[in-house]
């Protein structure tokens, strides 16, 4: 027994190891909590796989990495030229960006080929296919003219009627996208619209060659073809992702990093571990890492700064709110009903302050940063918003209730609080509530389902409250209206399924207007419905922490832009 | 024995007292990051543990001895159905099983012990199956079938007599395996809610990086409070084998 | 012996079949919620709802060009169609203005349609007198957002029914054709990777278990203190939760002391399951100890043993030449039934150490919904557990007479 002892001591001591440092091979090694699922633009929606496909496709705008600001410059656009009414665009390409093709059986011969406008133009449409039920058709769906009716005619149940549609756009072009010649596309939009361009940088927006779709022995969602700096040299489901940077690209790369390397970290604790020892060159600070890493006054240790640890902020345009579902016949809005619409006002308002905002924000952020939000619209989007008292006060939630009549005339509904994850920290997050609304007489069930479940049930109807957050892709304040848009119930933008046509009227005029004392005014209206409604409550708007680790020298964050690779200049020992 | 006995009423007391609302636990943030309130969590845990391993432990005994029964007691196509259930049941991994049940029902409490009950009847059925087909033969068993005594008659007062041993060793099996099987459910996100429990004393410790921050508090204390529990038990198997 | 194997065949078979059910009802049936929903994400695109309908088996086949419903409004007003056990089209202030039974002929809809004043509808081909038990509206249960003059597609479709499903079903997994997870990766490759990994762990992990009991029980047997502390080592041990031993033993060996590498999993990866190996020995060898013990107490105590002994043959002879042979069906059955469970991986090891093995795929295939995955888990694992059975059973028959003598399975 003494000798099974010993030899079970030498076959661990073989495994011990203390050569867990990075090599010098001048690759960025991140870590990430989810493989992608997919590199090809119409799926999207996902972080990581638009982190990733950024990476590896381009757009015809970026964010400057030298700003910090929400101003555009051209990546693959070399210029613009916009008309009087705001809806004509001429944007010029630049003639020297390529698709690298690294996979075999190779699209094009020597692996090269030039992009053109007809790329664009094919990928731009793509996004309308009804039959890919993209991601980016909410970003698309109000830009082009004609881009709509393209989409109705994809959706054709008759194939071969839809298939024609579509060859026939990426032929002829649409009304409101016209292809003048290879390097000269002209834009038609809908309506004027002041953050086109930025919208142009979002990864829906990438351009990829046409052969990487159709292509029958390939797929874009796993053989990606690009033009960026970066081409994927090896994916491994579940474990990794290798980019590798061209060795001659077109040569405007401002960073050095010769390539990327993402690897896959499920749980929470072992990226922590990782940075702390230089295994990764990235960590996003979260509740339970900020006290490792921050002291008391929320600044780096400064042990870690003395390292060469950088910390960056992101002023991250996002807000998370509390959301009611509007549809629910027991807190929303039941058509014809006014009497009993009142008193479910009513409710929701209590349900509201009743929410421990102080308590759960402690419990997520703890020593990081955010800002309580008072308002749906965050501080640094631009205008001045009339703030609204949203606060969490129980005594008055009692009172509401007991104006109302809830604890004399009528029942308490029991409610239904469904998470947005299984784990320890979501369900905590639950009970905080659950345990706030027993203060004041209502009976809360948890519903503890995974982010995606949750997200399925709230665009299906089926939840009746949870907490959503919702980010901008540009500080433009239509973005977190358009959430309560009536036109957008049933997808995933506008959960509550608020359906109120006095906002809807609104919005609309919002959309149209430029002056910005009259959009000011119109947001005031806009804010006092839906304080009014209360189909949701505003909780705050994150802030993203995000620690570089020694070895990037020009570490930081960017607005809209989360992983900027391509711009890190590396230091080895 | 005597000791195990002590230690067994000393965890029933400790979740009586927790059932009736003495021990109150502040939910407060310090709560979840493992700072206060450890011992209290301790003590509905193992009201928790309790009422799981006995609600479990009597659903698999319940199912399988009534099943076991009818098998042994009456054979042909209803014999080969319930065998061919159990041996179903048994091909697929208990805790997958548990996993897909569990899930299947929302997690909570009562998603633990009934999923755990549906998986674990399958022991006690061949057990009681085996024991009943040699029961069936003995001279008081014939007697009173053959004066006429109902079969659920004889099933209580003449077969489940003989069947208690087995079934006490069983229910304290199974309702180790509950407990057990608790914390990995809890683990996984789709046991206990709302309520403490060793397990989310456990997954929460993992989620809220104790040791990370040096606490060990939490997961000392769950995990003693366990191994005391499964120490008692075994030591009552234990003692009846001797 | 044909006879024999044939019963046997049919004996598996039924247990696949057993399996299978108890899948099918958990993950194929509206037990977990609306499989169309799932698959489509909730998407409320009508050909795409179909078309999942049709690839999840759930209708035979669908044909759109049945018929085409334009709906003309006499007012420019909104109108949102919903359909849940009524065709229902209300007016844009929630007024109910239309309420169909579904299925309805659609002549009986059409007549609805037309009979109320604000609203007509044109049919563009005459399917009037198709049956009601065919048509069906391919809305499940989403609200559409009609404007006026919008041209709508309903389809005639035909729904296959539950046994023909499960059937399919079946058959689909009886020849190894997974599909997809939810990823549209093919299920055969990931099984396969993910298989080999946490068998990479879990099989060192069994062998160096089995001997080590076993080696355990025989330097305990006959010695009274080793074997009383052995034993309370054991029961010790296999009380403390296997989680305790995984946060201890890697905060203080991966964390503390850096004496195991942390890393997520990739080249090499043989250091990587060192420590998992070694907490997966250490906390299954206790309950195989105790199991021994009784094995070779219980032998031990037979009369041949004791006639062997009696006889003056030495204590080495008795047990290579009376016990071992002895214990090697029993043992050899035990081995061979817990073979199959070892593919499954430990869930919380890998879990915790970020091993992507099968353990880690059930966990994610269960929050993802992605019920091909479970199925196909759980259908190799089961089939395994067969095939194990039936070799323990001739193991067994080979290592003890009797069994072979009565013809025993």
């Amino acid at each position: 027994m003494v000798k099974i002892a010993r030899a079970l001591l030498f076959v661990f001591a073989l495994s011990c190891s203390t050569n867990d440092k990075l090599p010098a091979d001048h690759l960025l090694h991140y870590t990430l909590g989810a493989e992608p699922s997919s590199f090809d633009p119409v799926k999207s929606e996902n972080i990581v796989n638009a982190v990733m496909q950024r990476q590896i496709l381009e757009c015809l705008f970026e964010y400057d990495y030298a700003t910090n600001d929400a101003q555009v410059s051209p990546l693959l656009a070399t210029s613009v030229e916009i008309s009087d009414d705001g809806i004509q665009y001429d944007i010029l390409l630049r003639h020297d960006a390529q698709f690298f093709d690294p996979f075999e059986p190779a699209l094009f011969d020597g692996r090269l080929r030039a992009l053109n406008a007809h790329d664009v133009l094919f990928c731009w449409l793509r996004q309308a296919d009804a039959r890919l039920n993209s991601d980016g058709w909410w970003a698309i769906n109000d830009t082009f003219v004609g881009i709509k009716e393209l989409h109705h005619a994809t959706a054709n149940p008759d194939a071969t009627l839809a298939q024609q549609a579509f060859d026939d756009a990426v032929k002829n072009g649409i009304e409101g996208l016209q292809v003048m010649d290879d390097f000269h596309l002209r834009v038609r939009l809908q309506r004027s619209d002041t953050w086109f361009l930025n919208r142009l940088a979002m990864s829906y927006f990438s351009v990829y060659p046409h052969e990487a779709v159709e292509s029958d022995q390939r797929s874009m969602r796993d053989q990606p073809v690009g033009s960026a700096v970066f081409y994927l040299e090896q994916f491994v489901p579940g474990q990794k992702v290798l980019l590798t940077r061209h060795t001659d690209w077109r040569g405007d790369m401002s960073g050095d990093a010769t390539g990327v390397e993402f690897q896959v970290v499920r749980d929470a604790q072992t990226p922590i571990e990782m940075f702390k020892r230089g295994l990764s060159d990235r960590l996003t600070l979260s509740a339970n890492s900020a006290k490792q890493f921050l002291n008391e006054n929320g600044e780096l240790k400064k042990g870690l700064v003395d390292d060469g640890v950088t910390v960056s902020d992101y002023p991250r345009s996002d807000i998370s709110m509390l959301c009611f579902n509007m549809q629910d016949s027991e807190i929303g809005h039941v058509p014809a009903d006014d009497a009993g619409n009142a008193l479910r006002r009513q409710l929701r308002h209590a349900l509201a302050l009743a929410f421990p905002r102080e308590q759960w924000q402690d419990l997520l952020y703890q020593r990081l940063p955010f800002i309580s939000a008072t308002s749906f619209i965050p501080p640094n989007v631009g205008e001045q918003h009339q703030v609204y008292p949203w606060h969490d006060d129980l005594s008055q939630a009692r009172q509401i209730l007991e104006e109302a009549g809830y604890y004399s005339q009528h029942k308490l509904p029991q409610v239904e609080f469904v998470l947005f994850g299984t784990d320890s920290m979501s369900i905590a997050l639950g009970e905080i509530y659950s345990v706030a609304l027993k203060e004041i007489g209502v009976e809360c069930e948890l519903v503890a389902v995974p982010y995606a479940q949750q997200m399925q049930r709230a665009a299906n109807g089926e939840a009746q409250i949870f907490v959503r957050n919702w980010t901008l892709d540009w500080p433009d304040s239509r973005l977190i209206y358009d959430t309560f848009k009536s036109d957008n119930i049933g997808g995933s933008i506008n959960l509550s399924r608020f359906n109120n046509q006095p906002f809807d009227k609104l919005l609309d005029k919002l959309a149209l207007a430029q002056d910005p004392t009259q959009r000011q005014q119109i947001e005031a209206q806009l804010d006092t419905i839906l304080y009014t409604e209360c189909p949701a409550m505003p909780i705050e708007h994150r802030q993203l922490w995000v620690l570089g680790s020694k070895r990037i020298t020009n570490f930081k964050m960017r607005p809209f832009d989360l992983m900027p690779c391509k711009s890190y200049i590396l230091k080895d020992d | 024995m005597r000791f195990s006995r002590l230690v067994a009423g000393l965890y029933i007391a400790v979740a009586l007292v927790a059932a009736s609302g003495a021990i109150p636990v502040e939910i407060n943030n310090d709560f979840y990051r493992g700072n206060t309130s450890v011992w209290q969590s301790a003590a509905h845990g193992a009201k928790v543990a309790l009422i799981i391993g006995s609600i479990a432990a009597s659903t698999a005994l319940l199912i399988g001895s009534v099943l076991g029964f009818i098998s042994a007691w009456y054979g042909g196509l209803i014999a080969t159905i319930i065998l061919w259930m159990a041996t179903s049941i048994a091909a697929i991994p208990g805790i997958l099983l548990v996993l897909i049940l569990s899930y299947g029902m929302g997690g909570g409490i009562s998603a633990v012990f009934f999923s755990v009950g549906l998986v674990s009847w399958v022991g006690v059925y061949r057990l009681v199956h085996a024991e009943v087909l040699n029961l069936r033969n003995q001279g008081h068993v014939e007697s009173a079938s053959s004066l006429g005594a109902s079969v659920p008659l004889i099933a209580i007062r003449h077969i489940l007599p003989c069947l208690k041993p087995i079934l006490a060793a069983q229910f304290v099996l199974h309702f180790m395996y509950a407990v057990k099987a608790e914390t990995v459910l809890s683990f996984l996100g789709v046991g206990v809610h709302q309520q403490a429990s060793w397990g989310r004393m456990l997954a929460d410790a993992w989620a809220f990086g104790d040791l990370s921050n040096g606490n060990y508090t939490r997961i000392i204390v769950a995990s003693l409070c366990l191994a005391g529990l499964m120490l008692t038990l075994q030591s009552h198997i234990y003692g009846r084998q001797k | 012996m044909i006879k024999q194997i044939c019963k046997n065949l049919i004996s598996a078979l039924a247990i696949i079949v057993g399996v299978h059910l108890i899948l099918f009802i958990a993950l194929q049936s509206p037990t977990f919620g609306d499989p169309i929903a799932r698959e489509t994400q909730s998407s409320n695109d009508r050909a795409l709802l179909a078309s999942a309908a049709q690839r999840l088996g759930l209708i035979a086949d669908i044909n759109f060009a049945a018929f085409n419903l334009t709906v003309h409004a006499n007012e420019s007003e909104t109108f949102i169609l919903t359909m849940d056990s009524f065709f229902r089209l209300h007016h844009s202030n929630g007024q109910a203005i239309i309420e169909t039974a579904v299925p309805a002929t659609l002549g009986e809809l059409v007549a609805d349609l037309n009979n109320n004043p604000l609203i007509t509808a044109t049919i563009n081909d005459g399917f009037a007198m198709t049956s009601s038990d065919e048509i069906a509206l391919v809305y499940f249960g989403n609200k559409v957002t009609l404007s006026a003059e919008q041209p709508y597609h309903a389809a005639v479709l035909h729904p296959v029914s539950s046994p023909q499903r499960f059937f399919n079903s079946l058959t689909s997994l009886l020849s190894f054709d997974f599909g997809n997870d939810r990823n549209s990766r093919p299920i055969s490759n990931t099984l396969w990777q993910r298989g080999l990994r946490s068998l990479a762990i879990a099989a060192p992990s069994f062998f160096i278990i089995f001997i080590g009991a076993f080696l355990l029980a025989v330097s305990a047997h006959g010695r009274k203190r080793l074997s009383r502390n052995l034993n309370a080592a054991a029961i010790l041990c296999m009380s403390l939760p296997a989680l305790l031993y995984i946060f201890i033993i890697r905060q203080t060996f991966v964390i503390n002391l850096e004496w195991a590498p942390l890393r997520p999993y990739g080249d090499p990866v043989l250091p990587l399951f060192i420590l998992p190996i070694l907490i997966t020995v250490f906390v299954g060898i206790w309950p195989e100890y105790l199991l021994m013990r009784s094995f070779i107490d219980h032998r031990m105590r037979k009369p041949f043993i004791q006639a062997a002994r009696a006889q003056g043959i030495g204590e080495q002879r008795i047990w290579l030449r009376h016990l071992l042979p002895n214990l090697a069906g029993p043992l050899s059955q035990h081995v061979a039934l817990n073979l199959p469970f070892l593919v499954l991986g430990s869930l919380l090891l890998e879990t915790i150490f970020n091993i992507p093995g099968l353990g880690i795929s059930i966990v994610e295939a269960i929050q993802n919904h992605d019920s091909n995955m479970l199925r196909a888990i759980t259908f190799v694992v089961a089939i395994a557990f067969l095939v194990m059975q039936a070799a323990a059973t001739l193991v067994g028959r080979y290592f003890d007479p009797r069994q072979r003598s009565e013809g025993h399975i």
